[in-house]
């Protein structure tokens, strides 16, 4: 999991989300589909018809045709794999990273830290999510940035529990630090005094 | 009558192969890079491999029989098999 982030000092995984195994159910049932489609194919229109393939460049080149059919669903389905595996929710003590893989060669890595965690929602809705248990959790953030969207992760509602424990506890970690480091005065005034000499109205 | 032999054939297969190489190189070197340097990653890198040779193969032995340089002409007409 490391190879996917790096920890800064302190800081602990707590979980990562991939999207349910279930979603990937249809890509799996397109694959059989498709693959399946040439044999149908096969028993409805040559049936009646053996004599198209007497000609041996007609032999030779469905015969090639149908291995380039099936290379291509072959690498079409382990791509789905990739895009699915690749999208991942990583939940440290600290913040969390979202990263999504958008086809082969796009992939976007977004970090959000856990103090601007402002609201969590989860949603489950339909039968076979409520079945199953997974659905969508989104983080909110301040209104300017983008809100974070785990979609279909199991078990939603523990995840958005979780994720607010998290920000109360890094919360309280940094409101800590602060009060045991708290800024000098002498700098915090030293720096306003330079500030207004440089506007001009010092 | 215009006959070609039908290694002809093999120039889009092997163009389609070049691509073919090339998205598996990028799917498997995407899987290994990205974090999925695990079981389940070399296992499914493992099994897609093992498919492709297997189409690959498979096509190989249907069309071991073919003589990919004699001149077949490209309008045969059919002879019906009773």
């Amino acid at each position: 999991m490391h190879q996917l982030f790096t920890p800064h000092a302190g800081e602990n995984l707590e979980f990562s989300l991939r999207r349910h195994p279930i979603v990937f159910l249809g890509p799996i049932f397109i694959f059989l589909l498709l693959a399946a489609i040439p044999y149908a194919a096969k028993a409805i229109i040559f049936a009646d018809a053996p004599l198209v393939l007497t000609h041996p460049f007609l032999d030779i080149g469905l015969k090639l045709f149908m291995s380039i059919y099936y290379l291509a669903i072959w690498i079409f389905f382990f791509s789905q794999f990739t895009d699915y595996y690749l999208d991942i929710n990583i939940v440290t003590n600290d913040r969390i990273i979202d990263i999504n893989q958008k086809g082969l060669f796009g992939r976007s890595v977004a970090e959000l830290d856990l103090t601007r965690v402002q609201d969590v929602h989860s949603t489950i809705k339909g039968i076979i999510p409520t079945l199953l248990n997974y659905g969508t959790v989104e983080v909110q953030t301040a209104a300017t940035e983008e809100n974070f969207v785990f979609e279909q992760v199991h078990d939603p509602h523990k995840v958005r529990q979780r994720i607010l424990e998290l920000a109360a506890l890094d919360r309280k970690r940094e409101a800590r630090e602060i009060m045991e480091n708290p800024p000098k005065a002498t700098d915090a005034a030293a720096a306003g005094h330079n500030e207004m000499k440089d506007q001009g109205l010092g | 009558m215009l006959s070609l032999p039908p290694i002809v054939l093999l120039i889009p297969y092997a163009l389609f192969m070049l691509g073919f190489v090339f998205f598996s190189f990028a799917n498997v070197i995407s899987l290994s890079k990205y974090g999925a340097r695990n079981a389940i990653g070399l296992m499914t890198s493992f099994l897609f491999l093992c498919g492709a040779a297997v189409i690959v193969f498979m096509t190989w032995q249907s069309l071991a029989a073919v003589d990919w340089l004699a001149a077949v002409p490209l309008v045969a007409i059919p002879t019906p098999s009773f």
